[in-house]
């Protein structure tokens, strides 16, 4: 069958990284996790931005460079940047509805006991009996 | 209008170069693409909406009062050397898979075959090590229903081993077709897409060990806590 040449194929064929450009971009992908390992085991300030942003560069190359997104046809990342918005949607959309955000404002068990949570009573958990006059937490509902 | 674009043959003469197959047919689609490609990138769109609510599931429970009213916490339980490895083993196989693509590109068939079986190979590693840490967490008194932390982990890990595992099988089937000939030089995009896939599959991965291993430790985790 006669071929044909297709209509845009600017960024198609020609142009590949050379294979050294694979190595470095494994091994800066390889350097980052590192550092992330690292930075896990520093406790004396919370680091979660920085790790997810260590993440997010990660993601990034992986994309761009190995799922050659950056040399390709523009389609492609429209496709794939729309996903990544409507996905970024959906994780804030489940944590809101299910009370995902504010967690962090809940102080440790260890000032109201080992396991129970300081106010909330356990779900299914039977009432407690009262213990030297201590009035039972009424139930939430 | 464009007819129907024909489905590329393996082997076939002609002037095609979508991503370096010089002898496979070219597609006329209005895009000017190969449909294959397309599809297999709007597939990896449908399976990030796939893992998102599986992340924000997780996300949602993370440090929730009650979430652990029994099992073990993650600071407890979690194995971060362990896991640390199995980070680095799939981040090599996609370094093996874009080889293996790359190699396909230039016609080396046999460098292909090493490549794509290395990459499998690192995926079967990887497959171990996440079996060896569910197995771990069981008998550590961490099951499927423990907690709210147990559930959405296990499922959403879980998926990824299941992705991970169709992955492995692709590859090599891939390498099956490589060392059998009916993939070669002109039609390697169909490598191509499968290391697509891999790499989606890696990804996740990057994002799985963020999320739930390095920062996923709850406000009310006691050991980190106090």
């Amino acid at each position: 069958m006669q071929t044909v040449a297709p209509l845009h194929d600017e960024h198609e064929g020609p142009h590949h990284p050379s294979t050294s450009f694979y190595v470095k971009v494994g091994a800066a992908l390889f350097a980052v996790t590192a550092i992330e390992v690292a930075l896990f085991y520093v406790h004396a300030v919370d680091l979660t931005i920085v790790l997810y942003a260590l993440s997010a560069i990660k993601f990034a190359a992986v994309v761009a460079y190995f799922m050659h997104l950056w040399f390709d046809n523009k389609l492609f990342t429209v496709f794939f940047v729309a996903s990544m918005i409507l996905a970024a949607s959906v994780i804030t959309a489940v944590m809101a509805l299910m009370g995902g955000f504010g967690h962090g404002s809940v102080p440790p068990p260890g000032s109201g006991g080992a396991h129970a949570p300081a106010a909330a009573p356990a779900q299914g958990a039977p009432p407690a009996p009262a213990a030297g006059g201590a009035a039972t937490p009424a139930a939430a509902h | 209008m464009a007819h129907a674009p024909a489905l590329d043959h393996a082997g076939s003469h002609g002037g095609g170069h979508e991503s370096g197959g010089h002898g496979e047919h070219t597609m006329h689609t209005s895009t000017g693409m190969d449909m294959r490609k397309l599809l297999m990138w709007t597939f990896l769109a449908s399976d990030c909406m796939f893992f998102g609510p599986l992340i924000g599931n997780y996300l949602a429970h993370r440090g929730r009062p009650g979430a652990i009213l029994n099992g073990p916490y993650p600071s407890q339980i979690f194995d971060i050397p362990f896991t640390s490895v199995s980070s680095f083993v799939l981040l090599m196989s996609s370094v093996f898979v874009v080889m293996a693509v790359a190699s396909s590109q230039r016609g080396d068939m046999r460098a292909t075959k090493a490549w794509l079986l290395g990459t499998a190979g690192l995926g079967l590693l990887f497959l171990g090590g996440q079996f060896y840490e569910f197995t771990t967490f069981v008998h550590e008194g961490l099951g499927l229903t423990t907690n709210l932390f147990a559930s959405p982990f296990f499922v959403l890990t879980g998926f990824h081993g299941a992705h991970v595992t169709v992955g492995v099988l692709w590859l090599l089937g891939m390498a099956w077709g490589v060392f059998s000939g009916k993939i070669t030089k002109a039609n390697a995009l169909t490598i191509e897409i499968a290391g697509l896939y891999w790499h989606f599959v890696d990804i996740v991965w990057i994002v799985i060990f963020t999320v739930i291993y390095l920062t996923g430790n709850p406000p009310t985790d006691p050991m980190i806590h106090g």
